[in-house]
């Protein structure tokens, strides 16, 4: 009895391992097959608009949602609506090959599409850079009828992502002590170690003052101020283009005359990291130029090909 | 002249859906429909916005038809879904069923229809355990409405229900469905809970007149109160469990009925149902139409319109009457 139990266990694994080879196993459970050549691509979420760009299928894009402002390549194709307000008909009569989803978007929403016998490819939310990496290879496998990043492994395209997204998470020299990610408050919702932010962190020489499994818990000024970060690291407004410099000059200077906040070690000795909202937040090819941005306001050597490669995302 | 309110109405609910069926971001207008469709106009139209247009009618009538049973019931006017704590219940149904992994609409029905009824069997354990008045009921009904927000709101922040963004899409109440299956299964149970409360109509107005009174004319105050509550939950359960929670069309439409209309349930219920129906209608096209492609919840729509035209009622009459 147990032997067959075990035999059909094996053969199920056996049957699933078959299938994932030719395709990819989304975050709600379903085989996406690779080597679609997909002509007609939704994207509900702005970090898989910049992945399908990066990879160079920009031009397939007919519909993107209200948040989707980069590359500039993009911006005018159609919009679908936010994430709690997209138009089902809208994205139906955008006839897709594929809608692009990502954790954030609602699953009502991908369940409506599907009943529609629309194929959507629903991303969990990555929780390290290289799982960003892994995403975008999964997309450049589905998306196209043949695969480019496999192929051009060893050029400068297909090689950038492999070191920076999928080397050098344990490669980091030196240690710059705590961080806390966001702007201290009253109750600030921050980057847990369960978040894609926790890695770059690490990938950074600095670890997360938060040692929360969560990957966007809420946490107290009371918190904040006993965990007393080395650094603070926080962005600019995501609806407004600022410059990340004079953010960090506005803000070091508000928390200086907080009457608690100026107590924190970080604010004392001016640590405070400002880098734009869009490269740190959304887990996407771009992860990589805040990465550097933060190694740059750390005094760090720079990586080098990242920015070449941050504007090769607007093919 | 008002007699001709409920034809008039009835007008009204055909004209909003046909405007509601000739509009949207999919570019099928009324053109299009005159001159044929197309494979993709075609499941726009017959699964998108025909569904769409049912689900508001249903829900606007049930909605409104369980506001005028339950501001009866509780023998208050400030009663309705929302407040009685039976939308609460609801919600929490809805949002146990996503953290367990349910995303499809109609299974996330049936839990939030369980939590509407659990409110109301917890209302009615209250009046039976000799609380009778409806002071108390309704008390107890914004207390269990509380705490069941408590709860919802406790999943959302822990990240344990799932799809927040879905969660909170529906909280905010919308229309929007797929194909007929959640239309076939709602159909039933409007059609039953407005029939039977059609069917009560005389002992309903009875009830206008007092518990004695009533009880003198032979109606079964006990018995009536008991099926006031269980067909006005399983009107709001049922629409809150498909189109999330939507303020105000229970609470606004009752009044506006009997102020234009009259307070006998023969022509009351009727004219509620249409009011509803037209409303619902009326508030889905306007999220559509006001800032394609984006779709405004309902709810927002709702109060925003239904605020002010209840405090200009409220200051316009000097008492609130059943």
């Amino acid at each position: 009895m147990r032997i067959t139990f075990i035999t059909a266990v094996w053969l199920l694994l056996l049957t699933l391992s078959a299938a994932a080879a030719d395709g990819f196993v989304d975050g709600t459970g379903r085989e996406i097959a690779y080597g679609q050549d997909c002509q007609r691509i939704v994207s509900l979420m702005p970090n898989v608009t910049e992945m399908v760009a990066f990879l160079g299928y920009g031009d397939r894009l007919v519909g993107k949602s209200s948040f989707c402002n980069y590359p500039d390549s993009i911006l005018a194709v159609d919009d679908i609506g936010g994430q709690i307000d997209a138009s089902l008909e809208k994205i139906v009569s955008l006839q897709p090959d594929i809608v692009l989803a990502y954790q954030g978007n609602s699953l009502e929403l991908v369940d409506q599409l599907r009943q529609l016998g629309i194929q959507v490819c629903a991303f969990k939310e990555a929780t390290t850079v290289r799982e960003i990496g892994d995403q975008l290879k999964v997309l450049d496998r589905i998306l196209p009828a043949e695969n480019r990043l496999d192929r051009d492994r060893g050029t400068e395209y297909g090689g950038w992502m492999l070191m920076e997204m999928m080397g050098r998470e344990d490669e980091v020299p030196l240690d710059f002590g705590s961080v806390f990610f966001g702007y201290p408050g009253e109750l600030v919702y921050t980057a847990g170690t369960g978040s894609f932010i926790n890695d770059v962190m690490k990938r950074c020489g600095l670890t997360n003052a938060v040692d929360i499994p969560d990957r966007w818990p809420a946490v107290s000024a009371e918190f904040i101020i006993a965990s007393d970060p080395d650094w603070i690291l926080t962005t600019t407004s995501c609806t407004e283009a600022e410059d990340p410099a004079e953010v960090r000059a506005e803000m070091l200077a508000e928390l200086r005359s907080d009457p608690v906040f100026r107590e924190l070690r970080a604010v004392k000795q001016g640590q405070l990291i400002v880098v734009n909202s869009d490269h740190l937040l959304r887990p996407g090819p771009r992860i990589l130029l805040a990465i550097e941005e933060i190694r740059e306001q750390l005094n760090m050597p720079a990586v080098g090909a990242v920015s070449n490669h941050g504007a090769a995302s607007a093919r | 002249m008002k007699r001709l309110l409920l034809p008039a109405l009835l007008l009204l609910v055909l004209l909003a859906a046909a405007v509601s069926l000739s509009v949207g971001p999919g570019g099928l207008g009324p053109a299009q429909l005159l001159d044929g469709l197309s494979g993709l106009e075609s499941t726009i139209l017959w699964k998108l916005r025909l569904p769409r247009v049912l689900m508001a009618i249903l829900a606007g009538s049930a909605l409104s038809a369980s506001g005028v049973l339950m501001q009866l019931f509780f023998r208050n006017p400030l009663a309705e879904p929302y407040i009685t704590g039976v939308s609460a219940g609801a919600a929490l149904g809805a949002v146990v069923a996503t953290s367990i992994g349910l995303t499809s609409s109609l299974l996330i029905g049936f839990p939030a229809l369980l939590g509407a009824m659990l409110i109301t069997l917890a209302l009615h354990a209250t009046f039976t355990s000799g609380r009778r008045d409806s002071a108390s009921i309704l008390l107890m009904g914004i207390a269990l409405g509380t705490l069941c927000g408590a709860l919802v709101w406790l999943l959302l922040v822990s990240g344990s229900s799932g799809g927040t963004e879905q969660v909170i899409g529906w909280l905010l109440g919308r229309v929007s469905t797929v194909g007929m299956s959640e239309v076939l299964v709602m159909l039933p149970v409007v059609l039953l809970g407005c029939g039977l409360a059609l069917h009560w109509r005389r002992e309903l107005d009875a009830m206008l007149l007092g518990d004695d009174k009533a009880h003198s004319l032979g109606v079964d105050i006990r018995s009536l109160r008991l099926r006031l509550l269980a067909v006005s939950s399983l009107l709001a359960g049922i629409s809150v469990a498909f189109c999330g929670v939507i303020a105000f069309v229970g609470l606004m439409v009752p009044h506006v009925a009997r102020m234009y209309g009259s307070a006998r349930h023969a022509v009351l219920l009727p004219l509620a149902m249409c009011g509803g129906a037209l409303l619902l209608l009326s508030v889905d096209i306007v999220s559509r139409t006001a800032a394609p492609p984006r779709e405004i919840p309902l709810t927002i729509i709702t109060s925003l319109i239904g605020a002010p035209f209840f405090l200009w009622v409220l200051l316009r009459q000097r008492e609130v009457r059943l």
